[in-house]
């Protein structure tokens, strides 16, 4: 009997218990790092000062020093705890690619084996001797197969045991102080000042940054984390890992102190809406709603105390360092930190919006898409939660920078660096394509951030109230040939606050205002079509239907606003339709508005009531009514003509 | 005058976004949710024959309208069968325009039509996978306060059994 020996069936190798999930628990331990580390840094600075002597040398024995010490020890050691996890982590990474190598080569192996099977069902006793050869080969490429995957396990094991043998390292006090005194360990003083040095220079801060060892940038973001995420320049996964620890830092410390049954402090809460608004953005991310995108949620900004407790945040959706297209979404009046999670609804949306846009197109084009909320700058806004008379002054006061332009002008300053910094962290060298969008208040500070230089390939101004002072072309806002874009709906108040020259031009109020309407046909940029929304009436309709929906709804699926910012995001302006632009100054919608009020409220009622009056009480005579019609169709043409006379077509 | 102007516009958003405006009173959160599910329970499943859809999955949530205001919302996500997406988006406007809504599509694309205060958005996203379409039903954005407003912030999605499959 002839025999040709087959190599036995391949299993699957089991996946890897430790996940890209599993970065948890390095968050973990670096939000307590930090928790410890800033702890450390209080005691050093109220414990007995190192150079008491005599009787103050006892100082040196001083509870406070000592728990200084220790609480350095513990420290330590947790830095070195989590450097371990971190290149434990950084090592699985890699272990689970040459796994999927691995069962790649697995599968193709057995489908070998499968067709080899096959052949000898049906084999001559010729063929035998060919098939035998073929069979050794297969076993060579089997024996091959398993010493590749005993090398991988050995890798794994290796793995896991330093990453164990450096846990166990620090797992004692006297390790802890041991590391602590280590001088191989990381200046972080050092560290840190340097970073501040290189301050907004994004290039030198990236620089600077890829050339510092892993313990070095791992000490940096437990000692502190604040700097790293909100550095320009920083790498995306890196400012990630920094704010999610500090957001998370500050989440359990805040609802500790809550659980202990202390009240927080105003300002503690507001700290406190901050962190859970980022919380919430980067969990939406995996939301019931948005999972099936598979999109990953960086945390890209969280300074929780700035502008009185606004605070600044920025989430994008996709990583920006890899992604082929980016768009920065710059929100308006009425956004805080504290909305962060809703911010990134919008960007979401956009996301959604412009990989579909990209896949629906004959053929479908591929590639990676990053939008980002960013709201970095202080935006006027007024906390509806105040009550208390001091409180609804501060509020009015934030809220009356919207006629000015001091925070978009400011604003503009760090948007700018912002995309700087995200040219600079992209692995490609400057972003591929990078669109910045400005919504409401944030067109002008996008506006301001354009005309002073920055680095964008595409801008979008929506539901603009003015693109800023200076600028009163397209042509001013420094972008590529033909890449400022523009939605203004007909029906959006905010929209009709633009233009350059107020009502008695060349006359003082020319300086009032936030700057040229962009939507202007003589302005310069593509004017895509948007929906104009609902008419009004009343100011209850100026509230819930002008600011609630025709100026919040741009981002809305349906919306063509929508559909044309996708197209501009993915590179594919040459689809987005030029309207043409406005015709009549932004000023004289409002006028329109304000004229067909007083139709509405005033002259419509008038004539109704003489309607009602002819078809209810004089319905059964039919001459007199049909006399009473006439009369009235007259009253109403002569009610026009006055009209025409009293309510000019324009601004007087 | 300009000031004016402006000074008005601002002190209308901040009697906006202070609370009071077009929703707050007791009843009226239960009354849009309904209203929208009601019209989801209708447009979803008429979508999805339309699409010979599976694995239909539906759930309903408040959502902001840029942090300003807020509206409720039925998220439905489905399968559908093969075919030409324009004529598929042609079928489910047909199936809903029959059924009484009235179109108000402005993008290729996309589906949009109104009853109401309710919107439908139909579109295919292959960013989620191919084959899969979603469906948006949503009632219009407006202001809530008080116990209202914490409802519609802090809403959780909640799952729609009955367009579940």
């Amino acid at each position: 009997m002839t025999t040709i020996a087959v190599p036995a069936w391949l299993p699957r190798e089991p996946e890897l218990k430790v996940t890209e999930a599993s970065g948890a628990v390095l968050t973990d331990v670096r939000a307590a790092a930090t928790a410890v580390s800033d702890v450390a840094e209080w005691a050093r600075a109220n414990g007995a000062p190192a150079d008491f002597s005599g009787d103050a040398a006892e100082a040196a024995d001083h509870a406070v020093t000592r728990f200084a010490a220790d609480t350095d020890a513990v420290s330590a050691a947790l830095e070195r705890g989590a450097l371990a996890i971190d290149e434990f982590l950084t090592a699985m990474r890699q272990r689970r690619s040459e796994r999927e190598q691995l069962m790649e080569r697995r599968q193709g192996l057995n489908d070998d084996r499968d067709d080899l099977l096959r052949r000898i069902e049906t084999a001559t006793e010729a063929q035998v001797p060919a098939l035998q050869a073929q069979a050794a080969q297969l076993r060579a490429r089997f024996d091959d197969y398993h010493h590749d995957l005993t090398s991988w396990r050995d890798r794994v094991d290796a793995d896991e045991q330093k990453a164990v043998r450096a846990l166990a390292a620090v797992d004692q006090l006297a390790e802890g102080v041991a590391a602590a005194a280590d001088p191989s360990r990381a200046d972080t003083t050092a560290l840190a000042a340097e970073l501040r040095r290189l301050g907004t220079d994004t290039d030198a801060v990236n620089a600077w940054w890829n050339g510092l060892s892993q313990a070095e940038r791992n000490a940096l973001l437990i000692s502190d984390p604040d700097l790293v995420g909100n550095t320009n320049g920083i790498p995306t996964g890196d400012r990630d890992e920094a704010n999610t620890s500090a957001v998370q830092r500050d989440i359990e410390y805040l609802l500790a102190k809550q659980a202990s049954g202390q009240d927080l402090s105003a300002s503690e809460q507001r700290w406190l809406e901050n962190a859970q608004s980022i919380e919430k953005a980067v969990a939406q991310a995996g939301s019931v709603k948005y999972a099936d995108l598979g999109v990953d949620a960086f945390v890209m900004a969280y300074q929780p105390h700035a502008f009185g407790g606004d605070g600044i945040a920025a989430v994008a959706y996709g990583d920006p360092d890899t992604a082929d297209h980016t768009a920065v979404y710059v929100p308006g009046i009425m956004q805080d930190g504290t909305q962060i999670d809703e911010n990134g609804d919008q960007a979401l949306n956009l996301y959604e919006e412009t990989v579909n846009s990209m896949l629906g197109e004959d053929p479908p084009r591929h590639g990676s898409v990053s939008t980002i909320a960013w709201i970095g700058y202080d935006s006027p806004n007024f906390d509806p939660e105040s009550t208390m008379p001091w409180d609804l002054v501060d509020s009015a006061g934030d809220v009356s920078h919207t006629v000015t332009e001091a925070n978009a002008q400011a604003g503009g300053v760090a948007l700018s660096q912002f995309v700087d910094g995200l040219n600079s962290t992209h692995t490609g060298g400057d972003q591929p394509h990078l669109t910045v969008i400005g919504h409401s208040y944030g067109s002008t500070t996008s506006s301001y951030a354009a005309a002073g230089g920055m680095d964008a390939d595409s801008l979008v101004l929506i539901g603009s109230p003015g693109a800023s002072e200076g600028v009163h072309h397209a042509s001013d806002l420094h972008m590529p040939a033909g890449q400022v874009f523009v939605g203004a709906a007909d029906n959006d108040p905010v929209s009709w606050l633009g233009g350059e020259h107020g009502l008695f031009p060349g006359s003082w109020d020319d300086s009032v205002g936030l700057g040229a309407d962009p939507a202007q046909h003589d302005f310069g940029a593509t004017v895509f079509a948007v929906d104009n929304g609902q008419e009004f009436h009343g100011p209850g309709g100026l509230v819930e239907v002008g600011f609630m929906q025709n100026h919040t709804n741009y981002f809305d699926d349906g919306n063509p606003a929508l559909a044309s910012m996708a197209d501009v995001v993915s590179g594919n302006s040459g689809a987005v339709v030029d309207t043409g632009g406005r015709t009549q100054a932004a000023h004289d919608y409002l006028y329109d508005w304000a004229g067909s009020e007083v139709r509405h409220h005033v002259v419509d009622p008038v004539v109704q009531t003489y309607e009602d009056v002819r078809d209810g009480a004089v319905q059964t005579y039919e001459d007199v009514r049909d006399g009473v019609g006439d009369a009235v169709r007259g009253a109403q043409d002569a009610w026009d003509d006055a009209w025409d006379s009293v309510w000019p077509p324009r601004w007087p | 005058m300009r000031t004016s102007l402006l000074l008005v516009a601002l002190a209308a958003a901040l009697s906006a976004c202070a609370g009071g405006g077009g929703g707050g009173a007791g009843g009226v959160v239960d009354g849009v949710e309904k209203t929208t599910t009601d019209h989801a329970e209708i447009a979803v499943p008429r979508a999805a024959d339309a699409l010979e859809a599976r694995k239909v999955k539906a759930f309903g949530q408040w959502q902001s309208c840029m942090a300003l205001s807020w509206r409720y919302e039925v998220f439905a996500s489905m399968t559908a069968a093969e075919g030409d997406p324009a004529a598929q988006l042609e079928a489910v406007r047909a199936a809903l325009v029959d059924d009484g809504w009235t179109d108000d599509t402005q993008v290729d694309g996309h589906v949009t039509l109104t009853r109401e205060d309710t919107t439908v958005d139909v579109e295919p996203s292959p960013a989620r996978g191919p084959g899969i379409w979603v469906v948006r039903v949503q009632s219009a954005c407006a202001d809530y306060d008080g116990d209202d407003k914490d409802r519609v912030e802090n809403d959780e999605a909640r799952p729609i059994e009955a367009l579940t499959s």
